[in-house]
């Protein structure tokens, strides 16, 4: 084997263990893709990133959020580059303590995020955050809702 | 003379709008505002809770009696001397009144409405009323009867047998059984599936009369009621201390936590109850509840669940749930000192002195509910919270002499 054909080789090799990297990242990402989620909101909400690369557009189903009940967000994120993960969270700043759920969060079949176990154990003014990872990079966005 | 007349005179006359004050004439109560009211209408009332989906006798009358027969039985331990209801008394409320049992560090919770709640024990360490059942049966500092001697019991006594195969239909002989703790490492798998289908069945025939342990009226109610409706005269007739005592109730946030019409959020916080000689907290509560949960082999997510409840997907452990303890009802809270999770406080007194004079240097704990602040209540507020905390009582219970006060 001559040094350009070692050479040809380590590169396909390098390409097929980047392909594969790449396969195994969107099967866990997309292993729970559930359908049409962005079809069952009528209205959105929009927070912006911090840096404004990124704007998330969501929705609470139910519209209004329930106190204590375990809720749904939808959404979706407009930007500039294709996002690898979205996580969502949420904390009472007013009583230094977030949810006592850990949400999980499933990609959607048209882009958008399904997160489910959102939980607002009390009144107040909850800030609802979405980490959104692109290119190696997490951006925060977050709004602040009222549950009553 | 007249002058030491004129003194005291001043004195009574300076001294008598206080007590005037202090017995609740002073003045009218100021009306609920809009979000007052609200907040009122948010906890009442309280309606007939849903069958559990997790247990398929959930409202069986032949579980819910068989499953009363049981509670009150004293072969549901080892030792024979032991029943449910020996510490979840009737007559006190459905606890020991005690500040913990004999051998315990937690103290027994009263069994009201526990159809309603979320998790179960102080530290939510089942999920639901069935798997909550099981804990004290095996437990050996409690009714100490492990699934195999369960299941000779039953077998062995006609009445028990006879009750149990009403409800779940024939029992086999259980081969590998006796009333010695040590057999459950000697039995086969077989068998020890079916003394752990005989375990399951009592639990689930035990919650089933369980869940009939209900209280939803209370004077308070009927003042929600009449809010909701617009009838003056239930609105009126509610205890003029107890609408000051509401007032302070809600303007002291105490409906964060206790929310919804259990007064309750079926959540976990940590609100400073750290021992009295300034020690750190031992008792993890949540933080080993959640340990507990992920190891049962009673999580509504397995097999003996007739249902998976959704909520166990999204448990959230973590070092901030170290401390922290299940919000208890406050339905017929009067009748159940003492409180706590570790029965620290023997009075509502005592309760309340410690949300009106905690102060941020007893803290020393990292997560606690910063919204837990000193209230700085007066003698009072004190004495309205606690008529407002007696509404909750309902009056059907006190009529009856069933419970002590």
């Amino acid at each position: 084997m001559s040094i350009d054909e070692e050479r040809q080789t380590k590169g396909v090799l390098l390409c097929f263990l980047w392909y594969m990297a790449i396969s195994t990242f969107d099967l866990a990402s997309s292993a729970a893709t559930v359908d049409g989620c962005r079809t069952s909101v009528a209205s959105w909400m929009t927070a912006p990133t911090n840096s404004n690369s990124f704007a998330v557009k969501f929705a609470t189903i139910p519209a209004a959020v329930p106190r204590n009940q375990l809720f749904r967000i939808v959404a979706w994120v407009d930007g500039r580059a294709e996002v690898e993960e979205l996580r969502a969270s949420a904390e009472m700043q007013a009583h230094q303590h977030g949810m006592t759920t850990k949400p999980i969060a499933q990609r959607c079949s048209d882009g958008s995020f399904q997160i489910d176990g959102m939980l607002f154990h009390m009144p107040g003014v909850w800030t609802i955050y979405f980490d959104i990872r692109s290119r190696g990079v997490v951006e925060r966005a977050q709004m602040d809702l009222v549950v009553r | 003379m007249m002058t030491n007349s004129r003194i005291i005179i001043i004195m009574v006359l300076s001294v008598l709008p206080r007590l005037s004050h202090a017995q609740g004439h002073a003045a009218a109560v100021e009306p609920l505002s809009s979000d007052e009211q609200a907040l009122v209408l948010s906890l009442s009332p309280l309606n007939l809770p849903s069958k559990d989906p997790t247990n398929e006798l959930s409202g069986n009358e032949l579980a819910i009696s068989f499953g009363r027969s049981l509670f009150f039985d004293k072969r549901l331990s080892a030792s024979s001397t032991q029943a449910c209801a020996s510490c979840h008394d009737p007559t006190l409320s459905w606890t020991d009144g005690k500040a913990v049992p004999e051998g315990g560090s937690r103290n027994t919770p009263s069994l009201w409405n526990v159809a309603y709640n979320r998790w179960y024990s102080w530290d939510g360490g089942a999920d639901t009323l069935w798997a909550q059942a099981i804990r004290p049966i095996e437990n050996s500092k409690e009714l100490g009867l492990d699934r195999f001697a369960l299941a000779k019991r039953i077998y062995n006594n006609n009445d028990l047998r006879r009750g149990y195969e009403t409800v779940h239909g024939r029992l086999s002989e259980p081969f590998c059984a006796s009333d010695s703790a040590t057999t459950n490492n000697t039995c086969a798998d077989p068998e020890r599936a079916d003394a752990t289908k005989v375990l399951v069945n009592v639990a689930k025939s035990l919650a089933a009369y369980l869940e009939t342990i209900i209280s939803t009226s209370s004077a308070f109610d009927k003042f929600a009621e009449g809010l909701r409706t617009g009838n003056a005269d239930a609105v009126q007739s509610y205890p003029e201390a107890a609408s000051r005592g509401l007032k302070v109730f809600l303007r002291s946030n105490c409906h964060l936590c206790h929310s919804g019409p259990n007064f309750t959020d079926g959540e976990f916080h940590d609100i400073g109850v750290y021992p009295k000689d300034g020690t750190l907290p031992t008792d993890s509560g949540r933080f080993e509840g959640i340990n507990v949960l992920a190891e049962s082999e009673f999580r509504s997510d397995g097999g003996h669940s007739a249902a998976a409840d959704p909520k166990l997907r999204f448990i959230r452990a973590g070092p901030d749930v170290w401390a922290q303890f299940k919000t208890p009802s406050l339905r017929n809270v009067l009748l159940s000192a003492p409180y706590m999770h570790n029965g620290q406080f023997a009075t509502i007194d005592d309760v309340i002195n410690h949300y009106s004079n905690a102060t941020r240097s007893t803290y020393r704990h990292v997560h606690l509910e910063s919204t837990v602040k000193p209230l700085h209540l007066t003698s009072v507020d004190r004495s309205n919270l606690i008529a407002f905390l007696e509404s909750l009582t309902d009056p059907v219970l006190v009529q009856k002499g069933k419970l002590r006060r």
